[in-house]
């Protein structure tokens, strides 16, 4: 790992070394290209027929929320894509259709596409009927600004915080948008492909000089 | 505080001022013996080590044999076991934590974080080794080491405390 | 030198909202990070009211080790001993989710003694995780005994577990595609021989150490109670939900390393308070064992470990979860098709669970607050990461 961190810092640090304005060492972001999407079959591949009650959950879904692109995977989770905009909307639909009754949690977290911005992802799960459905939606990198599911699934308030602290997504309306796993006053996010840490060097604390500033 | 560091001379048996003294040795002696056999700790784990500090002070391998007993106060404790990374966040605390203890006062740095990030070396919160915010007297390397390990360091800091000087006054 | 350390006296930052207000009577405690009954580095600003607690904030963060970066950086087999390093009490059942999660990327077989051996080591690690929940929970009500004779116990599956994977506690011994080693039937005896031991003798033992112990049972009935609509919506999982009357157990529900053959029950409580997530926890450990005792009965010879690819291409994105022992354990991976995943993410139901504490903790005894911190069993690798 070693030399291929010194070879992409060869060709991506600037010219005076590996040292930055600061005199702090830069470590480059250490890729820059997004993951190809649909390829080789694998388990998240779209299934073609699906069993029965993931089918009639798909129409529920059609039916109630038109205009969203649903579909079925191979490996029994459903997949929701859909915009910002309609990103509450589509999440109250889930929990309260007397059908889906998608009420519980399970993870929501942010992705960095690069280019593409980020994506929020929610697992979301049926208690009742174990009905399994992934949420997505993708928010601008320059305006990373998403709606909060709190008032949905009170649950998703500290999965928000972290995607805030570690990614910068923003949630409008989050009760209590703070830092939750970095100090407060720390600059930058550090799950983006970018970031780089800025942190000056400490040196090594010797006993005796300690006890003589105390 | 007010007290001026612990002078180490060449000779174990001079004292800081300069003479060889009946007196002072002894002295030195009995009060290296009485610190080193009751060291207390204070009970601040912090991550994995954490619980094979504690393994260390249960039944099996036992602590108390040494007079080590725990204390949940930095003001009555001896020494600081630092037992898992330490990060940005923590680190403030610790500092905290280490200028409330009374002196004399030691640390051990348990494991390979504590003692230079370990497998954590080098990333964006994690503070490569403790003693980068406070002055460590034995590191103990393992991830996480095991109780025998630590019990070893322990031996190790009690034949540090028993070539101390004494302090002396400025 | 003072200028590269932090301010000794570093002010805290954090202010809790109408902390300025002085004509209320609320009375703002810290307790943490550094405080024998929070399990480690958590940090709970509490407000109260003479002994009652008005509203309470926990704070945690302070041993984030960079995970979800650094996974970004190392290849697949790299990762597998960090993930031991997030819920260091259970890292079997850590591996064991990562593991499944490349595994179903990858669409590797494993062989079925490798599952065998999976089954029989990570319900061995429950049995371990709950013990430490239970020594923990009855010293900070003040049962110091409980506490030691756990680690007795402890000590005798950590022996075991050292035995085949050469450590103590951060095992790694579920790698991608089996197992790291083969065990012996010598090994298999004595899992046996302690199985029944502890069924028999040890587990009826705390039973009447702690369980019938009235003041024990004074300070946890009726404590803290979580509804199971709260549980739901907050997003418990494991002996948490459990404790609440939800019978949901991953291992049930979704099945995994050939889990579905077995027979063992789900236990459940009844009114959610801390005495129920107690006790579900008590009576996992039975089941863990019956569970043990069947996949020692059914073993079969056999390899260890699946033929792995010379080269890693994991395409793709899952989300693998298992029933740890706090609760889901959930991986959700996004692969680029190199030998290093794009994202990583660890759902960690510690995590999820302190979110519980202001709901479960209002107008409670302060002393009641680290009853329910031990009911709730966090571990702070998993939550902070």
């Amino acid at each position: 790992m070693a030399d291929e961190e010194k070879e992409l810092q060869s060709q991506e640090a600037p010219a005076e070394g590996s040292r930055g304005e600061h005199g702090e060492k830069q470590r480059p972001a250490r890729r820059t290209r997004t993951p190809k999407k649909e390829e080789a079959p694998g388990p998240h591949d779209t299934l073609e027929d699906l069993p029965g009650e993931l089918a009639r959950a798909v129409e529920r879904i059609r039916a109630g929320l038109p205009g969203v692109e649903v579909r079925g995977r191979r490996d029994h989770w459903l997949e929701i894509r859909t915009e910002p905009s309609r990103w509450v909307e589509v999440a109250t639909f889930l929990r309260d259709d007397p059908e889906l009754r998608f009420d519980y949690l399970a993870l929501l977290t942010g992705i960095d596409r690069l280019d593409d911005g980020f994506e929020v992802v929610v697992h979301l799960n049926a208690l009742t009927s174990n009905l399994r459905l992934i949420l997505r939606t993708q928010v601008p990198r320059e305006e990373p600004v998403c709606p909060t599911l709190t008032g949905v699934w009170p649950g998703a308030n500290w999965h928000e915080r972290e995607a805030y602290d570690l990614l910068g997504i923003r949630f409008e309306g989050h009760p209590d948008l703070r830092r939750i796993l970095l100090k407060e006053d720390w600059v930058g996010h550090p799950l983006r492909k970018d970031y780089i840490d800025r942190r000056p060097p400490r040196k090594i604390q010797v006993k005796a000089d300690w006890e003589r500033r105390a | 505080m007010g007290v001026n560091p612990v002078v180490h001379s060449g000779d174990p048996e001079i004292n800081a001022a300069g003479h060889p003294g009946v007196l002072t040795t002894s002295l030195r002696k009995v009060l290296n013996w009485s610190r080193k056999a009751s060291l207390w700790y204070m009970t601040f784990g912090i991550a994995c080590c954490a619980i094979e500090m504690m393994a260390t002070g249960a039944s099996r391998y036992d602590f108390d044999r040494f007079g080590m007993i725990f204390r949940a106060s930095p003001r009555q404790s001896d020494l600081m076991i630092v037992s898992g990374t330490v990060n940005e966040k923590l680190a403030e605390r610790i500092v905290n934590l280490y200028d409330q203890m009374a002196e004399p006062r030691y640390v051990i740095a348990m494991g390979a974080c504590a003692t230079n990030g370990g497998p954590y070396h080098g990333l964006y919160n994690v503070v490569n080794g403790v003693h980068e915010i406070i002055p460590v007297d034995v590191y103990v390397p393992g991830c996480p080491p095991r109780p025998e390990a630590l019990l070893h360091g322990v031996l190790q800091l009690h034949e540090k405390i028993l070539n101390e000087g004494l302090p002396v006054r400025a | 030198m003072a200028t590269t350390s932090p301010p000794a006296q570093a002010p805290d930052v954090r202010v809790v909202p109408d902390e300025q207000d002085r004509s209320s009577s609320h009375l703002y405690v810290s307790m943490g990070p550094q405080h024998p009954s929070t399990h480690g580095v958590l940090r709970l600003k509490a407000r109260i009211d003479g002994e009652r607690i008005v509203d309470v904030d926990p704070d945690i963060g302070y041993l984030h080790r960079c995970f979800e970066k650094h996974s970004e950086q190392l290849t697949y087999p790299q990762i597998v001993p960090y993930t031991d390093r997030c819920d260091y009490l259970a890292a079997i059942n850590n591996e064991l989710t990562f593991a499944l999660a490349v595994e179903k990327l990858l669409g590797l077989e494993v062989p079925p003694r490798a599952q065998y051996l999976r089954v029989i080591t990570m319900e061995l690690q429950r049995i371990a995780s709950h013990l430490i929940a239970f020594g923990t929970f009855a010293m900070d009500l003040g049962a110091t005994t409980a506490f030691l004779y756990c680690w007795r116990e402890r000590e005798s599956i950590i022996n075991l577990l050292e035995e085949i994977s050469g450590a103590r506690m951060l095992f790694h011994y579920v790698r991608i595609g089996g197992v790291r080693n083969d065990v012996t039937d010598d090994w298999l005896r004595r899992v046996r021989a302690f199985v029944d031991d502890f069924i028999s003798d040890k587990l009826p033992q705390y039973h009447r150490l702690i369980t019938g112990n009235r003041l024990f049972v004074r300070r946890t009935k009726g404590i803290a109670v979580l509804t199971p609509e709260d549980a739901i919506a907050w997003g418990a999982s494991g002996p948490v939900l459990r404790g609440s009357g939800v019978a949901r157990d991953l291992r049930k529900v979704e099945p995994y390393c050939g889990i579905e053959k077995y027979d063992f029950n789900v236990p459940v409580g009844e009114n959610g308070d801390v005495f129920d997530r107690y006790m579900v926890r008590m009576l996992e450990m039975e089941e863990s064992a019956k569970i043990i005792k069947q996949a020692l009965e059914g073993i079969e010879a056999g390899d260890v470990m699946a033929p792995l690819p010379r080269r890693w291409k994991v395409e793709g994105e899952t989300y693998v979860r298992t029933e740890g022992p706090k609760g889901e354990v959930g991986c959700y991976l996004v692969g680029d098709g190199s030998d290093k995943p794009y994202r990583l993410h660890w759902r960690a139901p510690s995590f999820v669970h302190l979110q519980l504490i202001p709901v479960i903790s209002k107008g409670l005894l302060i002393a009641d607050l680290v009853a329910v911190i031990g009911s709730l069993d966090p571990v702070f690798g998993e939550v902070d990461r």
